[in-house]
């Protein structure tokens, strides 16, 4: 009786060595197109219902010590305030390009933040307010 | 002399699976942990000194006075629950922008928070914000 020898078949294995490209080629995308945000700069929001949302660039912050920044600069008054976002807001029509995220303490006084409401409307800027969700 | 029997051996390789393996998680936490740059926001288009039309103000225009404590509408008391269903009572039959003003007169102790609640309410009740100081 002839009994067939068993001969030694290679391993079958799944070549995975493209998907560590795939993946790595993935990263790459993620890391060159993210856009990092200059807005560093915490303060307690007011808290509010639900309502709309803003992807707006530009971020102006009035801390509790009354700092005013935009990003991350800070700036001595709201009349540097309202001639920088003059200056960034220029040749925009759309009022969406228009917003700016405006971060105050929630704690803050009217006449402390009033200022910043008519340096960013005179610079012709809408005024979006970054709130908390009640 | 003794030779002795060349055995097939495996080619040797470097295992790349777990290589992908962590890409992978990468790629995961990334996406985890972006935050993406929308925020919930309360619009104000303030007209303001220059370069747009000043706020035109109808005969009948609603005047919300504010303090941190109290709120006035047309120079009446009105628990602040009450706010936005008055201000939209008081809205009722009016159609124009200029008639839907409603200007916001804040106090200087005005706390930031309280002025975004009376905001927030004049917009629910259908009203086009004006911001005006106390004088």
């Amino acid at each position: 009786m002839h009994i067939a020898r068993k001969r030694m078949e290679p391993v079958k294995e799944t070549q995975m060595v493209s998907l560590a490209d795939i993946a790595f080629l993935i990263i790459f995308f993620f890391m060159l197109t993210a856009t990092f945000m200059k807005d560093r700069t915490t303060v307690p929001l007011p808290v509010l219902p639900k309502g709309t949302q803003t992807a707006s660039q530009i971020t102006v912050t009035l801390d509790s010590q009354a700092r005013i920044f935009i990003d991350d600069d800070q700036l001595p008054t709201p009349a540097d305030l309202e001639s920088t976002l003059r200056n960034r807001l220029a040749g925009k029509t759309d009022p969406k390009d228009c917003e700016v995220r405006f971060k105050c303490d929630k704690m803050l006084k009217y006449k402390t933040y009033r200022p910043i409401y008519e340096a960013i409307a005179n610079a012709g800027g809408v005024i979006s307010i970054i709130h908390e969700i009640k | 002399m003794k030779i002795g029997k060349r055995r097939n051996r495996p080619e040797p390789h470097i295992p790349f699976i777990s290589l992908a393996d962590i890409a992978w998680q990468i790629i995961i936490f990334f996406l985890v942990a972006a935050t993406f740059a929308v925020s919930n926001a309360l619009n104000l288009d303030i007209p303001g000194a220059s370069g747009k039309q000043q706020a035109q103000q109808a005969p009948k225009t609603i005047t919300v006075q504010a303090t941190d404590t109290q709120v006035l509408i047309d120079g009446k008391p009105v628990p602040f629950a009450q706010l936005q269903p008055r201000i939209a009572e008081a809205l009722k039959g009016r159609k124009t922008e200029q008639e839907r003003a409603v200007i916001v007169q804040g106090r200087d102790d005005l706390t930031f928070q309280r002025d975004t609640e009376i905001m927030y309410a004049i917009q629910k009740a259908g009203g086009i914000l004006v911001m005006e100081e106390e004088k």
